[in-house]
């Protein structure tokens, strides 16, 4: 037997199908644009021309970024310090979380 | 049997305890070191806020001057009110709007039927978590400003107003801030929640449709009741941060300008403590700010365990 939904679930459906699309786009755009900036004719995105598509294709905010000797130590720096400090993190909570998690157990063996 | 009897004290069987289990407190030991030594152990530098601490005198040479440095802070009237008042505006602009998002968020997702469409809108919507705070404020700075930004390039053209400066302008400043902290955190958030909606038991939305539940009555019934210990729990952690509102973004998004409702109590104390090096000055209102956000944790968790079955403790 085939339930009949009410047309105002119906109508919640299309109107959360919206809003979806809309938070997607909300959430994508700023990254989108900033992507598209970025690849852009300087002079196009300061005019405020970019809106969402690059024009104008030009690297030359990336030859500037690829050049500069800083950039490469942050970068290096940035990856010393995520690495280690996510093997450190992960060893000591996954240790110190299996015997809190036996807490309320009453036998070694066994757990609830 | 003596010996039994003997040893059966509290003291012994703590030992007893220790040596059984010996192997899951050596797994504990390096967390609850890194506790002990990062966060408990430097609970004694809290003095130099009652001193005229100065780091060539270190804590026994520098003077003792009890709550001057508190005095201070509160006589700097009007403009520690106004910190205050900034601090706690912030805040509860916070609770009213970025608390309840992704709770309504992970309600919506909970009802999408089509799996492909949930799974990309729930992807997208986690990027922005991974975008840090300096990225999201240099965005913010691109897109509102008054020449360049793409904000007010649709004002101007589809509406044909003026520019408007926002980052320059108080009033705005508050719903810049908190837009930015929802739309960045909101998707993230669901993760929590959506996991508390999973874990309710589904005879329950059977029992329910039984009884003549129709979606919407089942959504607030059902699945929004499942969630309210995770909501509550989340509700205690974040009054526990209540005086210590985001720090980093305010700093990259305050000027001069909109300092009217900016400037908030951290900001000033970095001002204050960091940059003219007033280390006493700055503890003294970090302790101000810990001990509030404490009492309110204890109050909260308190209102918790009293009204319902979930509580931080």
């Amino acid at each position: 037997m085939k339930i009949k939904e009410s047309w105002g679930s119906r109508l919640f459906d299309a109107c959360n199908a919206v809003l979806m699309v809309m938070l997607a786009a909300a959430m994508l755009y700023p990254m989108v644009f900033v992507l598209s900036a970025s690849i852009s004719d300087n002079a196009k995105v300061v005019s405020g021309q970019v809106l969402l598509w690059p024009k104008s294709l030009s690297l030359a905010a990336y030859e500037r970024l690829v050049f500069n000797p800083d950039l490469w130590i942050s970068y290096w720096n940035t990856i010393r310090y995520t690495t280690v400090h996510t093997a450190l993190t992960l060893m000591a909570t996954a240790a110190m979380a299996y015997p809190l998690a036996k807490n309320g157990c009453r036998d070694e063996g066994t757990c609830c | 049997m003596e010996n039994r009897r003997r040893r059966s004290s509290g003291a012994w069987q703590a030992v007893r305890t220790l040596r059984k289990y010996r192997v899951f407190y050596l797994l504990m030991l390096p967390g609850i070191l890194y506790y002990i030594v990062f966060k408990y152990v430097p609970m004694y530098g809290i003095i130099i806020a009652f001193q005229d601490f100065s780091v060539g005198r270190g804590i026994f040479g520098s003077k003792f001057v009890g709550i001057k440095h508190f005095i201070e802070f509160f006589h700097y009237t009007p403009d520690s009110w106004k910190l205050i008042r900034n601090t706690v505006m912030l805040n509860v602009y916070d609770l009213l709007f970025h608390f309840p998002a992704p709770i309504a968020l992970a309600l919506l997702f909970h009802e999408i039927r089509n799996k492909a469409f949930k799974r990309f809108v729930q992807s997208v919507s986690y990027m922005p978590h991974f975008l840090s705070t300096v990225v999201i404020a240099g965005i913010i700075v691109m897109f509102l400003s008054p020449t360049t930004g793409i904000v007010n390039f649709i004002l101007v053209k589809l509406f044909g107003m003026e520019p408007v400066m926002f980052l320059g302008m108080p009033e705005w400043f508050r719903t810049i801030y908190i837009g930015s902290e929802i739309w960045q955190k909101v998707g993230w958030g669901t993760i929590l929640y959506l996991a508390a909606i999973a874990g309710v038991d589904p005879t329950l939305y059977e029992a329910a449709k039984m009884d003549g539940a129709n979606r919407f009555q089942q959504m607030r019934h059902v699945t929004f009741v499942g969630m309210i210990p995770v909501m509550i729990i989340l509700f205690v952690l974040n009054l526990g941060q209540f005086m210590e509102v985001g720090f980093q973004k305010i700093l990259l998004l305050y000027n001069p300008m909109n300092y009217e409702t900016s400037d908030v109590i951290n900001t000033f104390v970095y001002r204050r403590g960091i940059l003219d090096a007033d280390f006493s000055f700055a503890t003294a209102v970090g302790l101000f700010q810990s001990v509030i956000g404490f009492v309110l944790v204890v109050i909260a968790n308190r209102l918790a365990r009293k009204y319902s079955e979930t509580s931080l403790w």
